[in-house]
């Protein structure tokens, strides 16, 4: 699925987070979007899925609004953003990621639980299916979210922080996923911080620090000076 | 009359009990207990605007000010960044303030006092009776009953609505789902619950039944259904316990309810962190 993204800005208060951000991502691409801390890089991800409004600027997913397109659109949220220790088992959560495939009723078929457990097999935390999530490790409970959105069976998945806190084998096995994903044709991308993984990981680069501080293919536009250019702005600030 | 009580008793339990399970899950247990207070000047004004004691015009009239108050408090924190636990304080107090003082003011010597409003008199229920076709039942039975059915028809209708938008509202939002509605679905359903309830059992129980058996319920289960259904067991089980409680001591009904819900969290929580000390053990 193709993203255009044309000049949007988003605002909280007084507080201007993302500041007039355009790029196109094309169909298949696996793009990281890295900057400093308070860059705007979740926020950018929210304005795109429509959970915060937009300040300007409109995002298009093949050409048409979100609201046509959302059931093809996943979103893998960050870990520490809910409770772990709700009363749900990981199957649960996981079935989670079929409402968008509902009708109003949003009662679950057959068809649901067989792929919630194939997503959970590809994540390969099928053995716990039944297990209640709040008995999870970090990693665990990253390949529950990622389970969820491949339930989801979207055509563009955006992810924040997939990466964090997580275990050498989790990271692996996310990497080989999200990996699989772009040869089936999908588009990824990815709020990342370990600047040392991109290279390997990334096919496509979104250096962001409130604006667009530069867009393309890794090999490109991973350089140290626009690295340095990025983080630059942060210590200016401080 | 013994068995009005009690089933106006459990009619109050169940809808708070179910409710209150997604109110400690969303960590929105104080906004529970701030709009059971907070509905006190719409049931005053309901009751000066149309002049009488209509359980009908004081449930639209305190439904209301529930929404209100949710409303002021998410402006507050949300707009204004007032911190939410002092926002819900600010609000709740300054509104059951306000209804003291429509009381005192403009019906003072009518039937509808603060004291049973904060601690309600269930043993009077049977007395005030109307009459529907046939049968005599206690005022206090319809509107409760109304509110069962609503306040379990949507949760049961919508419940995988509220589900989700409680458990992650970030991927809840994500997939299109209208967060902010839902929330104010539940908290309109707490303000009527509320309001039915509290003129039989007062405010003080309608707080112990939103909160304690749902606490208690959670410690079980490792999934959201079994704890709605545990909460709705220990809710019944905390009325009967309590009405026992009550004819064995000649002491306040309400309280002794209350108590009996509080003796279940106590005997839940023992059982469950001893249960995971010997599991500890083991392993």
């Amino acid at each position: 699925m193709q993203l255009d993204v044309s000049h949007i800005s988003i605002q909280y208060q007084d507080n201007v987070v993302v500041d007039d951000v355009s790029f196109q991502l094309a169909p298949a691409s696996l793009a990281a979007i890295v900057g400093p801390n308070g860059a705007g890089k979740s926020s950018l991800l929210k304005g795109i899925l429509g959970i915060h409004p937009l300040k300007k600027g409109n995002v298009y997913f093949n050409g048409q609004t979100l609201s046509s397109v959302r059931p093809h659109i996943a979103y893998v949220p960050q870990r520490e953003s809910v409770d772990w220790d709700f009363p749900a088992t990981v199957l649960d959560v996981v079935l989670m990621g079929r409402y968008p495939h509902l009708n109003w009723w949003k009662r679950y078929r057959s068809i649901d639980f067989n792929i919630a457990r194939k997503s959970l097999e590809q994540v390969n935390l099928i053995d716990l299916a039944d297990r209640q999530i709040a008995q999870l490790s970090g990693g665990q409970q990253q390949r529950v979210f990622l389970a969820r959105a491949l339930a989801q069976e979207a055509s563009i998945y955006f992810m924040d922080e997939p990466f964090a806190g997580v275990d050498a084998a989790t990271e692996k096995n996310i990497v080989s996923v999200l990996k699989e994903l772009q040869a089936g044709g999908k588009s990824i991308m990815v709020v990342h911080h370990d600047l040392q993984t991109i290279r390997s990981y990334f096919s496509s680069i979104l250096l962001l620090n409130k604006k667009v501080i530069a867009f393309g293919p890794t090999d490109e536009v991973f350089t140290p000076e626009r690295i340095q250019q990025t983080y630059q702005r942060e210590s200016l600030l401080l | 009359m013994k068995y009005e009580i009690i089933l106006t008793a459990i009619l109050v339990a169940l809808p708070c009990s179910m409710l209150g399970c997604f109110l400690i899950l969303r960590k929105m247990v104080m906004l529970g207990d701030a709009i059971s207070h907070a509905v006190l000047p719409g049931i005053v004004i309901a009751y000066l605007v149309f002049d009488s004691r209509d359980p009908w015009m004081m449930l639209w009239g305190a439904g209301c000010t529930g929404v209100l108050t949710t409303l002021c408090i998410e402006i507050l924190h949300k707009r204004f960044n007032v911190q939410e636990d002092a926002a819900i304080g600010v609000v709740f107090t300054f509104l059951f303030a306000l209804g003291v003082i429509l009381i005192s003011v403009f019906a003072h010597n009518i039937d509808l006092d603060q004291d049973c409003v904060l601690y309600g008199e269930i043993v009077y229920v049977p007395l005030h009776r109307m009459d529907i076709g046939v049968l005599s039942v206690p005022v206090a039975l319809p509107p409760l009953i109304l509110v069962n059915a609503i306040v379990f028809f949507i949760l049961i209708v919508f419940y995988p609505y509220f589900k989700l938008s409680t458990f992650d509202s970030a991927f809840a939002a994500g997939v299109g789902m209208s967060v902010g509605l839902w929330n104010y679905v539940l908290m309109s359903l707490v303000s009527f619950t509320t309001v039915a309830a509290f003129e039989s059992v007062g405010a003080i129980l309608v707080i112990a039944f939103l909160v304690v058996p749902a606490a208690s319920a959670y410690l079980w289960s490792k999934q959201l259904k079994t704890m709605c259904l545990l909460s709705l067991g220990f809710a019944i089980a905390s009325v009967c316990i309590g009405y026992m409680i009550a004819q064995q001591w000649d002491v306040s009904i309400s309280a002794s309810i209350a108590m009996g819900s509080g003796i279940l969290f106590g005997i839940s929580f023992v059982i469950h962190t001893s249960g995971k000390v010997i599991v500890r053990n083991k392993q």
